[in-house]
Protein backbone atom coordinates (compact mmCIF):
# COMPACT_ATOMS: atom_id res chain seq x y z
CA UNK A 1 0.00 0.00 0.00
CA UNK A 2 1.10 3.49 -1.04
CA UNK A 3 2.00 6.00 1.16
CA UNK A 4 -0.21 9.10 1.62
CA UNK A 5 2.19 11.82 3.71
CA UNK A 6 0.54 14.71 5.35
CA UNK A 7 1.63 17.89 7.53
CA UNK A 8 0.34 20.26 9.06
CA UNK A 9 -1.12 21.89 12.20
CA UNK A 10 -4.54 22.24 14.06
CA UNK A 11 -6.29 21.83 11.06
CA UNK A 12 -4.99 18.35 10.17
CA UNK A 13 -3.60 16.99 12.93
CA UNK A 14 -5.49 14.00 14.23
CA UNK A 15 -4.21 14.51 17.66
CA UNK A 16 -6.46 17.62 17.37
CA UNK A 17 -8.06 18.96 21.17
CA UNK A 18 -10.37 21.92 21.21
CA UNK A 19 -9.00 24.28 24.12
CA UNK A 20 -12.08 26.24 23.90
CA UNK A 21 -13.79 22.91 24.72
CA UNK A 22 -11.31 20.43 26.29
CA UNK A 23 -14.21 18.18 27.40
CA UNK A 24 -15.63 17.51 23.86
CA UNK A 25 -14.86 14.46 21.98
CA UNK A 26 -13.31 15.55 18.71
CA UNK A 27 -11.98 11.99 17.95
CA UNK A 28 -13.83 12.33 13.98
CA UNK A 29 -11.84 11.41 11.29
CA UNK A 30 -9.76 14.07 10.02
CA UNK A 31 -9.22 15.15 6.22
CA UNK A 32 -5.68 13.07 5.51
CA UNK A 33 -7.54 10.27 6.81
CA UNK A 34 -10.50 10.12 5.21
CA UNK A 35 -8.54 11.31 2.03
CA UNK A 36 -6.37 8.09 2.47
CA UNK A 37 -9.40 6.01 2.97
CA UNK A 38 -11.02 6.86 -0.19
CA UNK A 39 -7.26 6.38 -1.88
CA UNK A 40 -6.64 3.17 -0.54
CA UNK A 41 -3.51 4.75 0.75
CA UNK A 42 -1.38 4.31 4.17
CA UNK A 43 -2.03 7.61 6.13
CA UNK A 44 1.32 9.03 7.58
CA UNK A 45 -0.39 12.35 9.22
CA UNK A 46 2.77 14.27 10.58
CA UNK A 47 0.68 17.19 11.69
CA UNK A 48 0.67 18.84 15.26
CA UNK A 49 -1.45 21.57 16.37
CA UNK A 50 -0.01 25.21 16.81
CA UNK A 51 3.34 24.51 14.56
CA UNK A 52 4.55 26.58 12.01
CA UNK A 53 6.00 26.09 8.52
CA UNK A 54 9.44 25.23 9.68
CA UNK A 55 7.90 21.99 11.34
CA UNK A 56 5.70 21.14 8.38
CA UNK A 57 8.22 21.15 6.13
CA UNK A 58 11.15 19.31 8.25
CA UNK A 59 8.67 16.36 8.98
CA UNK A 60 7.86 15.82 5.49
CA UNK A 61 11.32 15.73 4.46
CA UNK A 62 12.34 13.34 7.25
CA UNK A 63 9.79 11.58 6.10
CA UNK A 64 10.25 11.17 2.81
CA UNK A 65 14.51 10.38 3.15
CA UNK A 66 13.15 7.92 5.80
CA UNK A 67 11.61 6.47 3.08
CA UNK A 68 14.52 4.14 1.15
CA UNK A 69 12.02 3.38 -1.90
CA UNK A 70 10.26 6.77 -2.98
CA UNK A 71 8.17 4.99 -5.44
CA UNK A 72 6.24 4.14 -1.79
CA UNK A 73 4.72 7.20 -2.11
CA UNK A 74 1.64 8.14 -3.32
CA UNK A 75 1.52 11.69 -2.37
CA UNK A 76 2.41 14.22 -0.31
CA UNK A 77 0.46 16.81 0.76
CA UNK A 78 1.44 19.85 3.05
CA UNK A 79 -1.48 21.96 4.69
CA UNK A 80 0.72 25.47 5.28
CA UNK A 81 0.06 27.14 8.55
CA UNK A 82 0.88 30.82 9.80
CA UNK A 83 4.32 32.01 9.32
CA UNK A 84 4.95 34.21 12.44
CA UNK A 85 5.42 30.18 14.27
CA UNK A 86 8.22 29.59 15.10
CA UNK A 87 9.21 25.96 15.70
CA UNK A 88 12.18 24.35 17.65
CA UNK A 89 13.67 21.07 18.73
CA UNK A 90 15.22 19.28 21.63
CA UNK A 91 16.88 16.60 21.10
CA UNK A 92 18.43 15.70 24.67
CA UNK A 93 16.42 14.78 27.39
CA UNK A 94 14.20 12.84 25.11
CA UNK A 95 16.26 10.01 24.17
CA UNK A 96 19.58 9.29 25.81
CA UNK A 97 18.01 5.94 28.16
CA UNK A 98 15.86 5.19 25.34
CA UNK A 99 17.23 2.65 22.34
CA UNK A 100 18.37 4.33 19.35
CA UNK A 101 16.22 3.82 16.02
CA UNK A 102 17.81 4.52 12.85
CA UNK A 103 15.49 6.84 11.81
CA UNK A 104 16.38 10.80 11.13
CA UNK A 105 14.57 12.63 13.84
CA UNK A 106 13.33 9.98 15.55
CA UNK A 107 13.64 11.51 18.82
CA UNK A 108 13.69 14.99 18.18
CA UNK A 109 10.93 16.96 20.79
CA UNK A 110 9.47 19.41 18.18
CA UNK A 111 7.98 22.99 19.99
CA UNK A 112 6.78 26.16 18.93
CA UNK A 113 5.72 29.27 20.19
CA UNK A 114 3.04 31.65 18.16
CA UNK A 115 5.71 34.32 17.42
CA UNK A 116 9.26 33.94 16.13
CA UNK A 117 11.41 35.59 18.81
CA UNK A 118 13.53 37.05 15.88
CA UNK A 119 13.43 39.19 13.04
CA UNK A 120 10.22 40.61 11.40
CA UNK A 121 7.02 39.33 9.33
CA UNK A 122 8.75 40.58 6.08
CA UNK A 123 11.70 37.66 6.88
CA UNK A 124 8.90 35.51 8.23
CA UNK A 125 6.60 35.35 5.08
CA UNK A 126 10.28 34.89 2.90
CA UNK A 127 11.06 32.02 5.24
CA UNK A 128 7.67 30.28 4.59
CA UNK A 129 8.00 30.96 0.59
CA UNK A 130 11.94 29.18 1.24
CA UNK A 131 9.66 26.53 2.90
CA UNK A 132 7.16 26.38 -0.07
CA UNK A 133 9.79 26.14 -2.62
CA UNK A 134 11.75 23.48 -1.05
CA UNK A 135 9.10 21.09 -0.87
CA UNK A 136 8.13 21.56 -4.34
CA UNK A 137 12.29 21.27 -4.57
CA UNK A 138 12.44 18.14 -2.75
CA UNK A 139 9.21 16.31 -4.61
CA UNK A 140 10.39 17.34 -7.86
CA UNK A 141 13.82 15.62 -7.44
CA UNK A 142 12.17 12.56 -6.32
CA UNK A 143 9.58 12.81 -8.62
CA UNK A 144 6.71 12.55 -6.51
CA UNK A 145 3.25 13.65 -6.78
CA UNK A 146 2.53 16.48 -4.61
CA UNK A 147 0.25 19.27 -3.53
CA UNK A 148 0.63 21.85 -1.33
CA UNK A 149 -1.48 25.32 -0.11
CA UNK A 150 -1.68 27.74 2.65
CA UNK A 151 -4.78 26.21 4.86
CA UNK A 152 -5.21 29.33 7.03
CA UNK A 153 -3.60 32.90 5.70
CA UNK A 154 0.06 33.29 6.06
CA UNK A 155 -0.28 36.34 8.32
CA UNK A 156 -3.38 38.76 8.38
CA UNK A 157 -4.06 37.64 12.04
CA UNK A 158 -0.82 39.03 12.98
CA UNK A 159 -1.30 42.17 10.74
CA UNK A 160 -4.72 42.64 11.86
CA UNK A 161 -3.33 42.14 15.85
CA UNK A 162 -3.05 38.22 17.58
CA UNK A 163 -6.02 37.67 19.61
CA UNK A 164 -5.46 35.10 22.45
CA UNK A 165 -5.72 31.83 22.29
CA UNK A 166 -9.05 30.40 23.10
CA UNK A 167 -7.38 28.29 25.74
CA UNK A 168 -6.02 31.64 27.32
CA UNK A 169 -9.45 33.22 26.92
CA UNK A 170 -10.86 29.93 29.09
CA UNK A 171 -8.12 29.92 32.20
CA UNK A 172 -7.67 33.63 31.94
CA UNK A 173 -10.74 35.20 31.20
CA UNK A 174 -11.43 37.23 28.54
CA UNK A 175 -10.46 40.80 29.50
CA UNK A 176 -7.21 39.36 31.49
CA UNK A 177 -6.56 37.32 27.96
CA UNK A 178 -6.51 40.44 26.08
CA UNK A 179 -4.62 42.33 28.39
CA UNK A 180 -1.55 39.62 28.46
CA UNK A 181 -1.54 39.37 24.71
CA UNK A 182 1.57 40.39 23.23
CA UNK A 183 0.90 42.98 20.57
CA UNK A 184 1.44 42.79 16.89
CA UNK A 185 2.85 43.80 14.89
CA UNK A 186 5.55 44.92 17.47
CA UNK A 187 5.80 48.26 17.71
CA UNK A 188 8.98 48.22 16.76
CA UNK A 189 8.03 46.96 12.89
CA UNK A 190 6.91 49.12 10.27
CA UNK A 191 3.75 49.94 8.86
CA UNK A 192 2.79 46.75 7.09
CA UNK A 193 0.64 47.85 3.75
CA UNK A 194 -1.38 44.89 2.05
CA UNK A 195 0.71 46.18 -1.21
CA UNK A 196 4.39 45.52 1.15
CA UNK A 197 2.73 42.20 1.83
CA UNK A 198 1.65 40.98 -1.53
CA UNK A 199 5.01 42.05 -3.26
CA UNK A 200 6.84 39.65 -0.96
CA UNK A 201 4.77 36.78 -1.80
CA UNK A 202 4.61 38.20 -5.35
CA UNK A 203 8.37 38.01 -5.74
CA UNK A 204 8.29 34.30 -5.57
CA UNK A 205 5.53 33.85 -8.63
CA UNK A 206 7.65 32.98 -11.32
CA UNK A 207 9.23 30.02 -9.16
CA UNK A 208 6.23 28.62 -7.22
CA UNK A 209 4.53 25.68 -9.29
CA UNK A 210 0.95 27.37 -9.14
CA UNK A 211 -0.72 24.34 -10.45
CA UNK A 212 0.73 22.47 -7.37
CA UNK A 213 -0.34 25.28 -5.26
CA UNK A 214 -3.41 25.64 -4.28
CA UNK A 215 -4.58 29.05 -3.84
CA UNK A 216 -1.06 30.85 -4.78
CA UNK A 217 -0.55 33.41 -3.90
CA UNK A 218 -2.65 33.11 -0.77
CA UNK A 219 -4.69 36.69 -0.70
CA UNK A 220 -7.71 36.96 -1.76
CA UNK A 221 -6.58 40.60 -2.94
CA UNK A 222 -4.16 39.30 -4.97
CA UNK A 223 -5.92 36.44 -6.63
CA UNK A 224 -5.43 33.69 -4.39
CA UNK A 225 -6.73 32.03 -1.22
CA UNK A 226 -6.24 30.43 1.91
CA UNK A 227 -7.93 27.09 2.00
CA UNK A 228 -10.12 27.55 5.31
CA UNK A 229 -12.03 30.42 3.59
CA UNK A 230 -12.60 29.11 0.14
CA UNK A 231 -13.48 25.52 1.32
CA UNK A 232 -15.73 27.08 4.24
CA UNK A 233 -16.85 30.46 2.93
CA UNK A 234 -16.13 33.76 3.36
CA UNK A 235 -18.96 34.71 5.24
CA UNK A 236 -18.94 33.52 8.87
CA UNK A 237 -22.63 32.73 8.37
CA UNK A 238 -21.66 30.07 5.48
CA UNK A 239 -18.65 28.84 6.95
CA UNK A 240 -20.27 28.42 10.50
CA UNK A 241 -21.80 24.72 10.11
CA UNK A 242 -18.03 23.43 9.83
CA UNK A 243 -16.91 25.22 12.42
CA UNK A 244 -16.98 23.30 15.78
CA UNK A 245 -18.33 26.08 17.40
CA UNK A 246 -18.22 30.23 17.68
CA UNK A 247 -15.64 29.84 20.42
CA UNK A 248 -13.39 27.47 17.51
CA UNK A 249 -12.85 27.82 14.24
CA UNK A 250 -11.77 24.71 13.62
CA UNK A 251 -13.07 22.04 11.22
CA UNK A 252 -16.13 19.90 12.51
CA UNK A 253 -16.30 16.34 11.46
CA UNK A 254 -18.89 17.90 8.86
CA UNK A 255 -15.96 20.44 8.15
CA UNK A 256 -13.43 17.57 8.07
CA UNK A 257 -15.45 15.99 4.99
CA UNK A 258 -15.95 18.96 3.29
CA UNK A 259 -12.17 19.68 3.48
CA UNK A 260 -11.01 16.22 1.97
CA UNK A 261 -13.77 16.64 -0.90
CA UNK A 262 -12.69 19.53 -2.26
CA UNK A 263 -8.99 18.61 -1.34
CA UNK A 264 -9.44 15.22 -3.21
CA UNK A 265 -11.43 16.70 -6.24
CA UNK A 266 -8.34 19.52 -6.74
CA UNK A 267 -6.19 16.77 -6.89
CA UNK A 268 -7.90 14.46 -8.81
CA UNK A 269 -7.90 17.14 -11.57
CA UNK A 270 -4.26 18.03 -11.50
CA UNK A 271 -2.98 14.39 -11.49
CA UNK A 272 -6.19 13.22 -13.62
CA UNK A 273 -6.96 10.56 -11.04
CA UNK A 274 -9.40 8.54 -11.96
CA UNK A 275 -11.41 6.41 -9.03
CA UNK A 276 -14.89 6.34 -10.36
CA UNK A 277 -16.70 3.31 -9.11
CA UNK B 1 30.30 33.98 -20.79
CA UNK B 2 31.73 32.59 -17.75
CA UNK B 3 29.64 30.34 -15.46
CA UNK B 4 29.29 30.98 -12.34
CA UNK B 5 30.96 29.85 -8.59
CA UNK B 6 27.91 30.66 -6.51
CA UNK B 7 29.61 30.56 -2.64
CA UNK B 8 28.03 31.20 0.90
CA UNK B 9 29.41 30.34 4.27
CA UNK B 10 31.03 32.60 7.50
CA UNK B 11 33.71 34.51 8.06
CA UNK B 12 36.40 31.95 6.92
CA UNK B 13 35.15 32.65 3.43
CA UNK B 14 33.35 36.12 3.51
CA UNK B 15 35.08 39.24 1.68
CA UNK B 16 34.63 41.53 4.12
CA UNK B 17 35.76 39.75 6.92
CA UNK B 18 37.66 42.04 9.55
CA UNK B 19 39.76 40.70 12.43
CA UNK B 20 38.25 41.23 15.64
CA UNK B 21 41.61 40.61 17.64
CA UNK B 22 43.23 42.84 15.00
CA UNK B 23 41.51 45.42 14.10
CA UNK B 24 43.99 47.32 12.49
CA UNK B 25 45.43 44.43 10.50
CA UNK B 26 45.71 44.63 6.46
CA UNK B 27 43.61 41.39 5.03
CA UNK B 28 42.94 42.49 2.05
CA UNK B 29 44.13 39.02 0.39
CA UNK B 30 41.79 37.40 -2.00
CA UNK B 31 39.69 34.43 -0.49
CA UNK B 32 39.28 31.04 -1.56
CA UNK B 33 35.90 31.49 -3.26
CA UNK B 34 37.75 33.97 -5.66
CA UNK B 35 40.92 32.10 -6.13
CA UNK B 36 39.20 29.51 -6.81
CA UNK B 37 36.91 30.78 -9.40
CA UNK B 38 40.07 32.09 -10.72
CA UNK B 39 41.25 28.51 -11.35
CA UNK B 40 38.01 27.53 -12.35
CA UNK B 41 37.99 30.22 -14.67
CA UNK B 42 34.40 31.18 -13.68
CA UNK B 43 33.02 34.19 -12.29
CA UNK B 44 32.57 34.52 -8.35
CA UNK B 45 29.56 35.62 -6.64
CA UNK B 46 30.62 35.36 -2.94
CA UNK B 47 27.11 35.51 -0.93
CA UNK B 48 29.19 34.77 2.72
CA UNK B 49 29.02 37.61 5.58
CA UNK B 50 30.85 36.73 8.99
CA UNK B 51 29.26 35.66 11.90
CA UNK B 52 26.13 33.96 10.40
CA UNK B 53 24.99 30.39 10.70
CA UNK B 54 23.59 27.58 8.03
CA UNK B 55 20.12 28.88 7.82
CA UNK B 56 21.38 32.30 6.14
CA UNK B 57 24.19 29.72 4.48
CA UNK B 58 20.93 27.28 2.61
CA UNK B 59 19.27 30.83 2.42
CA UNK B 60 21.14 32.97 0.64
CA UNK B 61 22.03 29.83 -1.86
CA UNK B 62 18.55 28.87 -2.30
CA UNK B 63 17.51 32.31 -2.84
CA UNK B 64 20.59 33.18 -5.62
CA UNK B 65 20.21 29.62 -7.21
CA UNK B 66 16.52 30.21 -7.96
CA UNK B 67 16.59 33.60 -8.72
CA UNK B 68 18.74 32.02 -11.87
CA UNK B 69 16.45 31.42 -14.60
CA UNK B 70 18.85 29.30 -16.87
CA UNK B 71 20.61 26.97 -14.16
CA UNK B 72 23.27 26.20 -17.04
CA UNK B 73 24.75 29.40 -16.20
CA UNK B 74 26.01 27.84 -13.29
CA UNK B 75 29.42 25.99 -13.22
CA UNK B 76 29.62 25.11 -9.03
CA UNK B 77 27.81 25.86 -6.02
CA UNK B 78 29.79 25.42 -2.69
CA UNK B 79 28.02 25.52 0.97
CA UNK B 80 30.84 26.05 3.52
CA UNK B 81 28.85 25.63 6.63
CA UNK B 82 29.55 27.23 9.98
CA UNK B 83 28.93 26.11 13.58
CA UNK B 84 24.71 24.76 14.39
CA UNK B 85 24.09 26.85 17.39
CA UNK B 86 24.04 30.51 15.17
CA UNK B 87 20.95 31.57 14.76
CA UNK B 88 20.30 33.84 11.51
CA UNK B 89 17.42 35.66 10.89
CA UNK B 90 16.11 39.20 8.53
CA UNK B 91 14.73 42.59 9.21
CA UNK B 92 13.53 44.20 6.73
CA UNK B 93 15.32 42.04 3.98
CA UNK B 94 18.88 42.50 5.74
CA UNK B 95 20.42 39.32 7.09
CA UNK B 96 21.10 39.95 10.83
CA UNK B 97 22.64 37.21 13.10
CA UNK B 98 23.08 37.16 16.94
CA UNK B 99 26.29 38.52 16.37
CA UNK B 100 25.60 41.37 14.74
CA UNK B 101 22.46 42.42 16.01
CA UNK B 102 22.84 41.89 20.29
CA UNK B 103 26.49 42.78 20.51
CA UNK B 104 27.34 44.56 17.64
CA UNK B 105 30.96 42.66 17.51
CA UNK B 106 32.78 39.72 16.18
CA UNK B 107 33.05 36.45 18.10
CA UNK B 108 30.77 37.95 20.81
CA UNK B 109 27.37 35.99 19.96
CA UNK B 110 28.43 32.90 22.10
CA UNK B 111 28.09 34.89 25.03
CA UNK B 112 24.26 34.99 24.11
CA UNK B 113 24.02 31.03 24.54
CA UNK B 114 26.03 30.59 27.42
CA UNK B 115 25.36 33.23 30.21
CA UNK B 116 22.04 33.22 32.00
CA UNK B 117 21.13 36.58 30.67
CA UNK B 118 18.93 35.23 28.18
CA UNK B 119 16.45 32.87 28.81
CA UNK B 120 15.79 29.33 27.42
CA UNK B 121 13.30 31.28 24.78
CA UNK B 122 16.02 33.47 23.57
CA UNK B 123 17.56 31.22 22.03
CA UNK B 124 15.23 28.25 21.57
CA UNK B 125 16.04 24.40 21.39
CA UNK B 126 19.11 22.60 21.91
CA UNK B 127 22.30 21.85 20.76
CA UNK B 128 21.38 18.22 19.33
CA UNK B 129 18.04 19.90 18.07
CA UNK B 130 20.40 22.65 16.10
CA UNK B 131 22.82 19.90 14.84
CA UNK B 132 19.20 18.11 13.62
CA UNK B 133 18.98 21.02 11.90
CA UNK B 134 21.96 21.44 10.50
CA UNK B 135 21.55 18.11 9.12
CA UNK B 136 18.75 18.97 7.30
CA UNK B 137 19.99 21.82 5.64
CA UNK B 138 23.04 19.72 4.30
CA UNK B 139 19.95 17.81 2.76
CA UNK B 140 18.40 20.28 1.35
CA UNK B 141 20.91 21.91 -0.30
CA UNK B 142 21.92 18.45 -2.07
CA UNK B 143 18.15 18.04 -2.76
CA UNK B 144 17.70 21.45 -4.48
CA UNK B 145 21.15 21.09 -6.61
CA UNK B 146 20.55 17.44 -7.82
CA UNK B 147 17.22 18.62 -8.69
CA UNK B 148 18.67 21.35 -11.05
CA UNK B 149 21.72 18.97 -11.91
CA UNK B 150 23.71 21.43 -10.62
CA UNK B 151 27.56 20.87 -9.98
CA UNK B 152 27.99 20.99 -6.12
CA UNK B 153 29.78 20.51 -3.26
CA UNK B 154 29.58 20.61 0.64
CA UNK B 155 31.89 20.89 3.43
CA UNK B 156 31.54 21.89 6.85
CA UNK B 157 34.39 24.62 6.94
CA UNK B 158 34.68 25.02 10.93
CA UNK B 159 33.49 22.26 13.63
CA UNK B 160 29.64 22.30 13.36
CA UNK B 161 28.81 21.74 17.30
CA UNK B 162 32.07 20.82 19.39
CA UNK B 163 33.19 24.37 20.78
CA UNK B 164 29.58 24.57 22.06
CA UNK B 165 30.18 21.57 24.00
CA UNK B 166 33.47 22.52 25.19
CA UNK B 167 32.55 25.83 26.12
CA UNK B 168 32.23 28.69 24.26
CA UNK B 169 35.09 31.55 24.21
CA UNK B 170 33.99 34.97 24.41
CA UNK B 171 36.22 36.41 21.71
CA UNK B 172 39.14 34.14 20.31
CA UNK B 173 41.54 32.74 22.66
CA UNK B 174 40.42 34.86 25.45
CA UNK B 175 41.12 33.28 28.34
CA UNK B 176 37.47 33.17 30.04
CA UNK B 177 34.91 30.20 29.28
CA UNK B 178 31.19 29.48 30.44
CA UNK B 179 30.45 25.82 30.55
CA UNK B 180 27.91 24.43 27.91
CA UNK B 181 24.38 24.53 28.22
CA UNK B 182 23.30 23.35 32.00
CA UNK B 183 21.56 20.41 30.63
CA UNK B 184 24.31 19.09 28.94
CA UNK B 185 25.48 17.49 32.27
CA UNK B 186 27.73 14.55 30.82
CA UNK B 187 29.24 16.12 27.57
CA UNK B 188 30.98 13.07 26.36
CA UNK B 189 27.40 11.09 26.10
CA UNK B 190 25.67 14.59 24.19
CA UNK B 191 29.03 14.07 22.21
CA UNK B 192 27.93 10.35 21.24
CA UNK B 193 24.30 11.08 21.06
CA UNK B 194 25.42 13.58 18.06
CA UNK B 195 27.78 11.63 16.41
CA UNK B 196 24.99 8.92 16.37
CA UNK B 197 23.04 11.24 14.81
CA UNK B 198 25.22 12.48 12.19
CA UNK B 199 25.55 8.84 11.07
CA UNK B 200 21.55 8.65 10.57
CA UNK B 201 22.80 10.49 7.73
CA UNK B 202 25.20 8.71 6.18
CA UNK B 203 23.60 6.58 3.70
CA UNK B 204 21.80 10.23 2.12
CA UNK B 205 24.72 12.33 1.74
CA UNK B 206 26.30 11.73 -1.25
CA UNK B 207 30.09 11.86 0.00
CA UNK B 208 30.94 12.37 -3.54
CA UNK B 209 30.55 16.25 -2.93
CA UNK B 210 31.02 16.62 0.94
CA UNK B 211 34.38 17.57 1.40
CA UNK B 212 35.08 15.90 4.55
CA UNK B 213 31.72 13.62 5.53
CA UNK B 214 31.06 13.02 7.90
CA UNK B 215 32.14 16.30 9.38
CA UNK B 216 33.95 15.33 13.10
CA UNK B 217 37.10 13.05 12.89
CA UNK B 218 35.91 10.68 15.48
CA UNK B 219 33.72 9.18 12.51
CA UNK B 220 36.60 9.40 9.91
CA UNK B 221 35.62 12.67 8.70
CA UNK B 222 36.56 16.34 9.38
CA UNK B 223 36.05 20.16 9.56
CA UNK B 224 37.79 21.56 6.49
CA UNK B 225 39.88 24.11 8.78
CA UNK B 226 40.89 22.19 10.66
CA UNK B 227 41.85 19.25 7.98
CA UNK B 228 43.15 21.59 5.21
CA UNK B 229 45.53 23.41 7.76
CA UNK B 230 46.71 20.52 9.69
CA UNK B 231 45.02 21.71 12.67
CA UNK B 232 44.17 18.73 14.59
CA UNK B 233 47.43 18.94 16.69
CA UNK B 234 47.91 21.94 18.88
CA UNK B 235 50.53 24.22 18.42
CA UNK B 236 51.24 22.92 15.61
CA UNK B 237 53.79 24.59 13.40
CA UNK B 238 52.00 24.42 9.86
CA UNK B 239 48.44 25.31 11.62
CA UNK B 240 50.12 28.38 12.42
CA UNK B 241 51.72 29.11 8.92
CA UNK B 242 48.08 28.79 7.60
CA UNK B 243 45.97 31.62 9.98
CA UNK B 244 46.14 35.05 11.07
CA UNK B 245 47.59 34.77 14.57
CA UNK B 246 47.82 32.97 17.67
CA UNK B 247 44.61 34.92 18.60
CA UNK B 248 42.95 34.85 15.55
CA UNK B 249 42.75 31.06 13.82
CA UNK B 250 40.78 32.61 10.45
CA UNK B 251 42.80 31.94 7.21
CA UNK B 252 45.52 34.13 6.12
CA UNK B 253 46.29 34.53 2.64
CA UNK B 254 48.52 31.01 2.49
CA UNK B 255 45.22 29.40 4.81
CA UNK B 256 43.20 30.59 1.97
CA UNK B 257 44.98 29.45 -0.95
CA UNK B 258 45.12 25.79 0.27
CA UNK B 259 41.28 26.12 0.95
CA UNK B 260 41.01 26.30 -2.60
CA UNK B 261 43.74 24.06 -3.32
CA UNK B 262 41.55 21.52 -1.56
CA UNK B 263 38.23 22.78 -2.84
CA UNK B 264 40.04 22.24 -6.36
CA UNK B 265 40.91 18.84 -5.70
CA UNK B 266 37.43 17.91 -4.62
CA UNK B 267 35.55 19.21 -7.83
CA UNK B 268 38.26 17.91 -10.17
CA UNK B 269 38.20 14.41 -8.39
CA UNK B 270 34.25 14.44 -8.69
CA UNK B 271 34.64 15.90 -12.66
CA UNK B 272 37.45 12.85 -13.69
Amino acid sequence: MKKLIVSGDSYTSKTFRSEAHPEMDVSWDKWPALLAKEWGLECINLARGGVGNEYIYATIQDEIMNTKDKSEIGMVVAGWSQCHREDFTLGFDNHFNQPRRQLLNYATHWQSVRIHEHGDLIYWINKSCRNFLSLQILCERYNIPFIHFSMIHPYNNYVQGLEPTEEDVLTLGKEAAFDMQIQTPRPSEPNYTAEKLHNIVLAYDNQIDNTKFLGWPMDKDIGGYSLNYEVFGWTRRNAKRYYISDNDQHPNAKGQVKLMQWIKEKIENIYNINTEK
Amino acid sequence: MKKKLIVSGCSFTSNHFRSAVHPEMDLSWPRWPELLAKELNMECVNLAISGQGNDFILGTLQDYVLGIKDKSEIGLVIAAWSQCFRLDYQEGNKWESWIMDQLGGFGQFQHHITTNEYNEFQMRGDIEGWVRKSLRLYMNFQIMCERYDIPYLQTQMIPLYIDYLRGLFIVDKKLETWRARQQIVDIGKADESILEAIMEYDNLINHDNFLGWPISKKLGGFSLNLKAFKGYEKDDEEYMKCIISDTDSHPNALGNKILAKHFKEKYEKINS
